[in-house]
C-alpha cells in the first residue's frame, strides 16, 4: 500500500512540470446579492469565469470601461469589497456524457447526490444553435403515453412544445409521465428543474426512480434557495449535456421546469447588475435568453449524426392569462403548446388539456400512421361537443342528435382521462380509439368508463396480442388488422369478452 | 510613478530581493518602484503584481498547489 502510494507520488512529481503562473487580476468594489462589481480587471471578456478569493467562482456579465459586473454561483458572504479576483480566460464549462445518466447536478454539473461523478468531457454551457443546413424536418414522433397529447396534439422528435398552464394543473406530471414513457425506447431524458423547492425536486426524482426512469435520465438542479445565477445558468447547463447525446446520434428529451421562474431569476440578476429595466422590469434581452435556449434544440441531419433534441419547456400562467410577457414570448419560439386548464383539472379531467387552445405545429408530420388513422376527427368532435354542450346549458330539451353528439363527447372525455405515471402504449391508445369509435362505452355511465376500459384493454391485448406487437413495432396498421380490432371490440361490447 | 508589487518569502534575502527589482525594471521599465510584501505562503520563488493588473506568479507555494489539485484531479473525479 505504502509503496504503491510513494510509487505514484513520484509518478506524479516526475510528470509534473514547473510553468509560472500569469494571471490577470481585479479588486472586489461592490459586492450585493450574488452580483459584484470588479475594478481595473485587464484584458475582460464577457462570460469569462472569475475566480474569487476563498474559491468562489462568478462569470462577467456586464463589460464597462473600467469594471465588470459579475455574479457569483455560490453564496455571497464570503466575498467582501477590497477581494482579489482572477481572470481564468476560460468559459464556464460543465461535465457532459454517459456517467451523467442516473445522477443529480446542479447547473455547473457538481453532483448533488453524494457520489463522485467522474467527467468525460465538458461542453461550455452556452453554445451556438445547430445551423439551418445541419437541420432536417421533424418526422419521428417522440410518444408521451398520454392519449390526449398522441392523439391530438402530437410530438415530434426534435420538436419544441411547450406545456403550460397555472399552478396545480398538471403540468410537471405531463412531463414525468412523458419521461416515465420513453423507457426502452432509447430517447434519453434531462429534467432540468429551475427555482423548485427541494422538496418538490425530491418528489420528481423517487418518481422517476420508482418508474425506472432514473436510468437513462439526467437531473440538473438549480434549487430555490441557489443564486440566481445558477438559476439563470441551469438550462444551458441541460442543453449542453442533451447536445453531448445529440451529436452522437441519440435522442434526448429536455424538459425545463420552468422558464417563468427561469425569467424570473434572470430578472433579478439584470436588476442587480443595474441593467435597465422594461415591461414588467424585465430587461431588454428576455426574449433572447429563451430563444437561443429553445433554438439549440433541433432534429439533426444524417450527416451529423440524426440526433434530436426535443425540449419540453414548461411556464406558468397566472389565472390562466396565456397573454402575459413571458407565456407569447415562449409561446411565439415553440412549435406548438399543451394547454392546461384550472378549471378542467378541479372537474376531474386530467390531463387538463384543453385541446381548442393546445397545438402542435410539426408534430402532425411525425404522428404514427396508426394513430393517424383513428384521430384525425378527435378534435372536431370534441370542439362540436363543447359547443352543444354550451348550448345545453340553457335548460333546452336537445333534440336526439344533439342528445347522442353529447353522450359521445361525454364518453370521449372519460376515455382521455388518464391516471398519473401510467403511460399507454401506442396499442392501448389506439384501442381506447376504437372504443370511442364503436362506441363500446356509450351505454355506461362516467363512473364505469374507467373500470371497464381497464378489462377493454386487457381483453384487447389478449385477442390481438400479434397486432398489438407489430404495431408497438412499426405503428403501422393495415386494413386487415384494422377489421380484426373493430371485431374484438365489438366482440368485447357483445359481453362475450366479459 | 509606477508601483510594481513584489510578494516575498521570509527567507528571501536582500541581495536576492535587490537583484530581483532590477530585472524587473530591466523587463517592466526603469521608472518602476517596489512595494515589498513578506508573505510565508510563497515558501520560495516570487509574485509580481504589475500596476496593469497583470501576476506573475512564480511561487513554490503557487506549485505545489498545483501540483495538489493536479495529484487529486488527476482522474478527473470532482
Amino acid at each position: 500500500m505504502n509503496e504503491s502510494i510513494s510509487a505514484f507520488l513520484k509518478k506524479q512529481l516526475q510528470e509534473y512540470s514547473f510553468a509560472p503562473v500569469t494571471y490577470r487580476k481585479g479588486t472586489v468594489s461592490r459586492s450585493a446579492d450574488g452580483v459584484v462589481t470588479v475594478a481595473n480587471l485587464p484584458g475582460r471578456r464577457y462570460g469569462e469565469l472569475l475566480e474569487f478569493e476563498g474559491g468562489v467562482f462568478g462569470m462577467a456579465m456586464d463589460l464597462y470601461e473600467d469594471n465588470v459586473g459579475a455574479v457569483l454561483f455560490d453564496t455571497a458572504e464570503s466575498v467582501r469589497a477590497g477581494d482579489s479576483v482572477k481572470g481564468t480566460d476560460q468559459v464556464l464549462e460543465v461535465p457532459v456524457g454517459e456517467n451523467l445518466l442516473g445522477r443529480v447536478v446542479d447547473a455547473i454539473g457538481r453532483p448533488l447526490d453524494g457520489k463522485p461523478l467522474i467527467a468525460q468531457e465538458y461542453y461550455p454551457v452556452e453554445r451556438p444553435a445547430p445551423a439551418i443546413i445541419d437541420r432536417r424536418p421533424v418526422d419521428t414522433p417522440l410518444q408521451t403515453g398520454i392519449l390526449a397529447i398522441d392523439s391530438m396534439i402530437p410530438i415530434g422528435r426534435g420538436q419544441r412544445e411547450l406545456i403550460i398552464g397555472d399552478r396545480q394543473t398538471g403540468k410537471t406530471t405531463i412531463a414525468l409521465d412523458s419521461i416515465i414513457n420513453q423507457k426502452e425506447t432509447g430517447v434519453l431524458c434531462i429534467y432540468c428543474a429551475i427555482g423548485q423547492k427541494a422538496s418538490t425536486v425530491a418528489g420528481v426524482i423517487e418518481t422517476l426512480a420508482a418508474a425506472g426512469a432514473m436510468e437513462y435520465t439526467v437531473v440538473v438542479n438549480a434549487g430555490a434557495s441557489d443564486s440566481p445565477a445558477m438559476q439563470y445558468l441551469a438550462p444551458y447547463a441541460a442543453a449542453s449535456v442533451a447536445e453531448y447525446f445529440e451529436e452522437r446520434g441519440k435522442d434526448v428529451l429536455v424538459v425545463y421546469d420552468d422558464l417563468s421562474k427561469h425569467a424570473v431569476a434572470y430578472r433579478m440578476m439584470s436588476l442587480l447588475l443595474l441593467r435597465p429595466p422594461g415591461r414588467e422590469a424585465y430587461p431588454g434581452d428576455i426574449f433572447y435568453l429563451h430563444s437561443r435556449l429553445l433554438e439549440r434544440s433541433a432534429c439533426l441531419s444524417k450527416a451529423k449524426g440524426g440526433g434530436s433534441i426535443t425540449a419540453m419547456p414548461i411556464v406558468e400562467t397566472m389565472a390562466g392569462n396565456i397573454s402575459a410577457y413571458i407565456p407569447t414570448n415562449v409561446i411565439s419560439i415553440t412549435d406548438g403548446q399543451i394547454f392546461l386548464e384550472s378549471g378542467l383539472f378541479l372537474s376531474g379531467v386530467r390531463p387538463a388539456v384543453n385541446t381548442g387552445l393546445s397545438v402542435s405545429r410539426v408534430g402532425r408530420a411525425a404522428q404514427y400512421p396508426a394513430m393517424k388513422a383513428y384521430s384525425g376527427t378527435l378534435r372536431i368532435e370534441l370542439s362540436q361537443y363543447r359547443e352543444a354542450e354550451i348550448f345545453t346549458r340553457f335548460g333546452s330539451d336537445p333534440d336526439p342528435v344533439t342528445a347522442k353528439l353529447l353522450k359521445r363527447g361525454d364518453t370521449l372525455i372519460n376515455l382521455l382521462k388518464q391516471d398519473k405515471s401510467s403511460p399507454y402504449s401506442l396499442f392501448n391508445e389506439i384501442c381506447v380509439l376504437i372504443a370511442h369509435q364503436e362506441g363500446v362505452f356509450m351505454d355506461l355511465s362516467a363512473g364505469d368508463v374507467k373500470t371497464h376500459l381497464k378489462a377493454f384493454l386487457a381483453h384487447m391485448n389478449r385477442a390481438c396480442t400479434d397486432i398489438a406487437n407489430a404495431v408497438n413495432q412499426t405503428g403501422k396498421i393495415t386494413d386487415e388488422q384494422k377489421n380484426d380490432l373493430a371485431s374484438a371490440a365489438d366482440a368485447f361490447e357483445s359481453g362475450a369478452a366479459l | 510613478m509606477r508601483v510594481c508589487r513584489i510578494t516575498v518569502p521570509p527567507v528571501m534575502t536582500e541581495d536576492t530581493y535587490r537583484m530581483l527589482c532590477e530585472k524587473a525594471r530591466k523587463k517592466f521599465g526603469a521608472d518602476l518602484t517596489f512595494e515589498r510584501v513578506v508573505d510565508d505562503r510563497v515558501i520560495a520563488g516570487f509574485i509580481l503584481e504589475t500596476d496593469d493588473g497583470m501576476v506573475y506568479d512564480l511561487s513554490v507555494g503557487t506549485q505545489l498547489e498545483l501540483l495538489k489539485k493536479k495529484m487529486v484531479y488527476e482522474e478527473d473525479a470532482i
